[in-house]
């Protein structure tokens, strides 16, 4: 027969207490004073006859699912929660930059080198639309790919649930430090991106002769302008695809 | 048993009412209602705990950490002045819906 594992009630606790602190609405104050009754509650419970493990177990369920305290406790703490969902929406926006905004950098240097390198003569037809249009679908082709990309891999994280990837990001956001090491580096990495797109202009201006380099970047301008409508109209997808998600888990 | 209102409206008298038995803490104030009602008021610590902290902001009670028997920490909270003068104006509140209440249920012999 198994040896039954000895009950250990601190760490249940500190399980039940590391689960509820992820909700802003509990600030640590009212965590202790919950902790604090759930000790007493248990107590008493296993006062009058029942092992320290069932007394925990009938004390926690009194006290309410994490749901229904958050909820609760999210009424007197506003502006906790507020600020909460702030930080998450200027994380969201900055991410989603990143996400967006660094695979196209690659796809479009990928594309001018390509297009530079591989010898056509920009700017031979005799109509400046005739120019623009093959470097102009090269680059929006590879733009959609590259948005694609984006996307999938925010579909990715979002199907990803199985390792809880929002309490770890959780977890490392609550300590200053990271949180300091992840804003650097989303600024880093604006700034590195942005850095390759002017090394990458600079570069094209000198080597390119003037109605060639007009070619260039008139064909990247307007498959970037077709990009970004494939892109506005596929976050308004990915979103209702979020919230349809949201609902039918809430039901 | 009582209404979901009725229980909302009436905990913060209630609680005023219990610490002038003298200070207290969140459970056992649990089990003095319940006790005081016969079993018939139930607090959960999700409803309590948020109307404490509300009745701490109005300053109408105020608390502090202290050590208990068991050892642990435990917040116990008490009336300020402030509280007991709430309490008096909930107190002729809730006097005058009882008073209106029962004259209109003494004179109409048909609601009995």
């Amino acid at each position: 027969m198994e040896h039954p594992t000895e009950f250990d009630l601190n760490a249940a606790v500190s399980r039940w207490r590391n689960q509820l602190a992820q909700s802003p609405a509990l600030r640590a104050e009212d965590l202790a004073e919950l902790e604090s009754h759930l000790r007493d509650a248990t107590a008493t419970l296993a006062s009058r006859g029942l092992s320290e493990e069932e007394a925990w177990l009938i004390a926690t369920r009194r006290v309410g699912g994490g749901p229904a305290l958050e909820t609760e406790f999210a009424k007197v703490n506003r502006p906790a929660v507020w600020l909460d969902r702030l930080l998450w929406m200027l994380l969201g926006v900055q991410f989603l930059g990143l996400a967006i905004s660094l695979p196209r950098t690659a796809a479009d240097a990928l594309v001018s080198g390509g297009l530079v390198g591989s010898g056509v003569q920009l700017g031979q037809a005799n109509s400046f639309g005739a120019n623009v249009l093959l470097p102009g679908t090269l680059f929006f082709v590879a733009q959609v790919a590259a948005l694609a990309c984006s996307l999938a891999a925010f579909v990715w994280c979002v199907r990803w649930q199985g390792k809880a990837p929002a309490a770890w990001l959780s977890r490392i956001l609550r300590q200053p430090l990271a949180l300091g090491v992840t804003a650097a580096g989303i600024v880093l990495l604006q700034v590195g991106s942005q850095l390759v797109m002017w090394l990458e202009n600079t570069l094209w201006l000198k080597w390119l002769e003037p109605a060639q380099y007009g070619v260039l970047v008139a064909s990247r301008s307007g498959a970037l302008g077709l990009t970004f409508l494939v892109q506005t109209v596929a976050l308004a997808a990915l979103t209702v695809w979020l919230l349809r998600r949201r609902v039918r888990q809430n039901c | 048993m009582l209404s979901k209102e009725l229980v909302a409206a009436s905990t913060v008298p209630l609680v005023l009412s219990v610490l002038t038995e003298g200070e207290s803490y969140g459970y056992a104030l649990i089990q003095r209602v319940r006790e005081l009602s016969g079993g018939r008021i139930v607090w959960t610590e999700g409803m309590l705990y948020p109307v404490l902290h509300w009745m701490e902001k109005e300053k109408l009670i105020e608390a502090d950490w202290r050590e208990a028997e068991t050892g642990r920490k435990r917040r116990y909270y008490r009336l300020r002045k402030e509280g007991r003068r709430a309490l008096q104006s909930e107190r002729a509140q809730w006097l005058t819906v009882h008073e209106t209440l029962t004259n209109l249920w003494n004179t109409q012999p048909s609601l009995t």
